[in-house]
């Protein structure tokens, strides 16, 4: 059925549609709130508030914006009031510790050392990950979901700005500064693994 | 935004980092994506850095889960099937 169909139905109350909802976007919802909360229960607990919300509030949904796009702001909206109800900040690294620095004249005042070409296993191994969960983790929420929605799910900017009714210069500002931490958290993490004693993200 | 009046001959590796969202997204003016080109040729650091830029989204790739949890979709059904019992 097309989109204007599951939505007459999910009005009418069809269990059918509720079904068809989930076939088609319980991966998405999950993943989201996954990647935004960073805990699996969490995005379970989340995805589930989603669902039940949807149903109950698409007589609601005046068909601005796409049913998905509708869903994926529920996400976001639920995802973050999770972690900014969470007593405990994750946080365990200043985030200026990641950013690039520059001398005077804008040169880059530390080494920067290329460890892109390295072994996928070895950019990918368990240690490489969890540096960069942690970071991750230690994002500031408005930075960590532009981060989770382009690079973790791969959303087109332009629907990012829809979803968060964000502009397109803001949405890229924080992307990109997320990007420098996330970068910046490896470097330290591949350069201390290499036993090199460069500066990167260094305390 | 720099005044381009002002701005000295090439861009500072400062300023270079600070267009590199949009020179990955393709989203830079063919004039300053030259302009950019240029510079990487000439700055091993910045080659460096932009590589590591790159590197470091494509791992985030890997950060999505693989499987959504069984049990889930599970949960909501039942969720539903308590719907109907009512």
């Amino acid at each position: 059925m097309d989109e204007a169909e599951l939505i007459g139905r999910l009005r009418l109350g069809e269990d059918q549609a509720y079904e068809e909802l989930l076939e088609r976007y319980l991966p998405q919802v999950y993943r989201l709130a996954h990647g935004i909360t960073q805990d699996p229960m969490e995005a379970q607990d989340v995805t589930q508030e989603v669902f039940l919300s949807v149903f109950k509030k698409v007589g609601e949904f005046h068909g601005k914006s796409s049913l998905l796009t509708w869903i994926y702001r529920i996400t976001v909206n639920a995802s973050l009031d999770r972690v900014r109800s969470r007593q405990r900040r994750r946080e365990s690294v200043p985030i200026e510790a990641y950013l690039p620095s520059f001398t005077p004249e804008g040169r880059h005042a530390q080494e920067i050392v290329d460890w892109s070409e390295a072994p996928l296993d070895r950019l990918l191994n368990r240690e490489a990950r969890k540096k960069i969960q942690e970071a991750l983790e230690g994002l500031h929420e408005d930075l960590r979901v532009v981060l989770v929605m382009k690079d973790v799910e791969g959303f087109p900017l332009k629907e990012i700005c829809d979803i968060l009714e964000l502009s397109l210069p803001a949405v890229k500002s924080r992307l990109h500064r997320a990007r420098l931490v996330l970068r910046g958290a490896l470097s330290s993490y591949f350069q201390e693994e290499a036993g090199s004693k460069g500066n990167e993200g260094s305390r | 935004m720099k005044d381009r009046g002002e701005r000295p001959p090439g861009k500072s590796c400062r300023a270079i980092v600070e267009v590199l969202c949009d020179y990955i997204e393709g989203e830079l003016p063919p004039e300053e994506e030259r302009e950019l080109d240029s510079h990487m040729a000439d700055c091993p650091p910045c080659l460096s850095f932009l590589k590591t830029y790159r590197k470091t989204t494509e791992i985030c790739r890997s950060l999505s889960p693989e499987e959504i949890p069984a049990e889930l979709k599970e949960r909501l059904k039942r969720f539903l099937e308590r719907r109907q019992e009512r």
